[in-house]
């Protein structure tokens, strides 16, 4: 028998009954507290959270929002969305996430129950009470409030300006416009972005992503697998994930992120530090966000991002290109597939006329929950040893 | 039954809240176990995972924590722009997103508030602030 890396300290079950006692929240809450006790632990000692979503009405990004309810603040997280499979995947992804050195104790929660018998009305789109019916009656639960939100702190607390907003946006344009595959291909300076019109204070237009329709994909293998298969092949160096809250109810401060603890852990684990950097895909659904998260990421000091992305240093040519495809803001709002993607052509070196001299190794952000929760790579090329 | 994006779902855990809000008070649930306050609702307490909790109406003042003036009918917002939404501070030590019914040219970082109820979709009253 193989000699096991990981093994299962407690159990939690909810009471059973044909017509639910109490919402699906409540019930799953329930079974989790169980679980977690039944270990002999407090939430304290859980680092990983991994939910299993229902089949139908599923709760947008569930497993911060359990790991906010639980007062856990995990270094990993998953939603699995498999249905009837999803039980036994949500354990074997937390053997994955052990083994990879993302968390050590991972609680695995499932809030199913049959959707037609739960005590929520079926709400649009979603089954049970998250974020968004304390959010959407104010009309804050679109993004570009959520987010302003948060950019209205950063320039409180720091005195950041519309300007060094309109930094991100230029070179993300300017970035673009050497990207074929990017929708917005008009040139776009500083004074184009200021007299953008307001869309809610501090955002105007340009500080806003593009809708746009595309995909992108990803094949990973093991490093041995990697060798023979004579490809240039991209090494993940580092991984850190964290997450801080999932409402912004519970977040200390919105001029900071899960970027910091998430970027910490992915220097640790790939033994390189911010200097090491060539180049930042950083996701962008706002251009404050590109500031929270280099000042995060430790590429600059909490609050002196606005400085940072100034006078040219994040565009191509400057010390720190940042989105060389274009980014969320100029490429188009894929999700962000394409800043891994991208990463890779730069690695490679078959980024044509926005290709960064010299690029041997370079960061990636994927994050959501308005900046509560965060995933950053680390990736470099066979040079970089 | 919520039948669009702007009217909240209420359900057995949320309803003792929007309760209030139609009887003119601001509720927040306080843990009976350790004693923290939480908003939004939910059935644990964050700190110390007691179910055990009780409503308590809240002063209704605060000071706003951050706020975004809303220029456009994002998703078809119903209502009128520009308006003002807002992340107060309760006294309480909370958080909680609501609407200020102030002038945009007004409303900064610190803005000392208090609570008001405004009638809202499907019946319901909501939250709102209004400066101090």
């Amino acid at each position: 028998m193989r000699v096991p890396s990981c093994a299962i300290v407690g159990i939690g079950e909810s009471e059973v009954s044909r017509r639910p006692a109490a919402t699906h929240v409540d019930l799953g809450l329930r079974a989790a507290i169980a679980a977690i006790q039944d270990a002999g632990l407090g939430n304290s000692a859980i680092d990983g959270v991994i939910t299993q979503q229902t089949r139908f009405n599923p709760q947008a990004n569930a497993s911060p929002l359990l790991a906010q309810r639980l007062g856990i603040r995990p270094t990993y997280v998953n939603d699995i969305s498999l249905s009837g499979a999803a039980p036994a995947a949500m354990i074997v992804n937390a053997v994955a996430a052990i083994e990879a050195g993302l968390c050590s104790t991972v609680l695995c929660a499932s809030a199913g129950g049959d959707q037609p018998l739960s005590l929520e009305g079926r709400g649009r789109g979603r089954l049970g009470t998250g974020w968004e019916d304390f959010m959407n009656p104010f009309g804050a639960g679109a993004a570009p409030v959520s987010y302003a939100l948060g950019a209205q702190r950063h320039m409180h607390l720091y005195g950041t300006t519309s300007r060094q907003f309109g930094a991100v946006a230029v070179a993300c344009r300017r970035h673009a416009q050497l990207n074929p595959n990017a929708v917005m291909q008009k040139p776009m300076t500083i004074d184009d972005h200021q007299a953008s019109r307001m869309i809610v204070d501090p955002y105007r237009l340009f500080d806003c992503c593009v809708p746009a329709a595309g995909a992108g994909a990803v094949i990973v293998t093991s490093a041995e697998r990697a060798r023979d298969l004579d490809r240039k092949a991209i090494n993940i160096v580092g991984m850190g994930a964290a997450s801080l809250f999932a409402t912004l109810e519970h977040a200390d401060e919105l001029a900071a992120s899960a970027a910091r603890g998430a970027a910490e852990r992915a220097f640790a684990s790939a033994g390189l530090t911010p200097a090491d950097i060539d180049f930042a895909e950083l996701y962008d659904p706002f251009t404050s966000v590109v500031l929270v998260t280099l000042e995060d990421y430790g590429f600059c000091a909490k609050g002196e991002g606005g400085a940072f992305v100034e006078n040219g240093r994040i565009e191509l040519g400057g010390a720190l290109p940042v989105n060389t495809h274009g980014g969320l803001l100029s490429q188009g709002h894929l999700g962000g597939i394409t800043h891994i993607t991208e990463a890779v052509r730069q690695l490679r070196h078959e980024a044509d006329q926005r290709q960064v001299q010299g690029a041997r190794t370079g960061a990636v952000s994927s994050q959501c929950a308005q900046l509560g929760m965060h995933f950053a790579l680390l990736l470099a090329n066979q040079e970089t040893r | 039954m919520a039948d669009n994006a702007f009217t909240p779902l209420v359900n057995p855990d949320t309803e003792p809240f929007w309760r209030g809000c139609d009887e003119g008070r601001l509720s927040l649930q306080r843990c009976t176990g350790c004693g923290e306050f939480r908003h939004p609702p939910s059935p644990v307490c964050h700190a110390c995972l007691s179910p055990d909790h009780e409503w308590v109406q809240a002063a209704g003042r605060g000071a706003v924590w951050s706020f975004a003036v809303v220029r456009e009918r994002i998703e078809g917002w119903p209502g009128d722009v520009p308006f003002v939404v807002v992340i107060v501070e309760l006294k309480e030590g909370v958080k909680l997103v609501s609407n200020l019914q102030a002038s945009p040219d007004t409303v900064h970082i610190g803005m000392e508030v208090e609570v008001c109820f405004e009638d809202g979709p499907a019946g319901m009253r909501l939250p709102h602030f209004r400066p101090v």
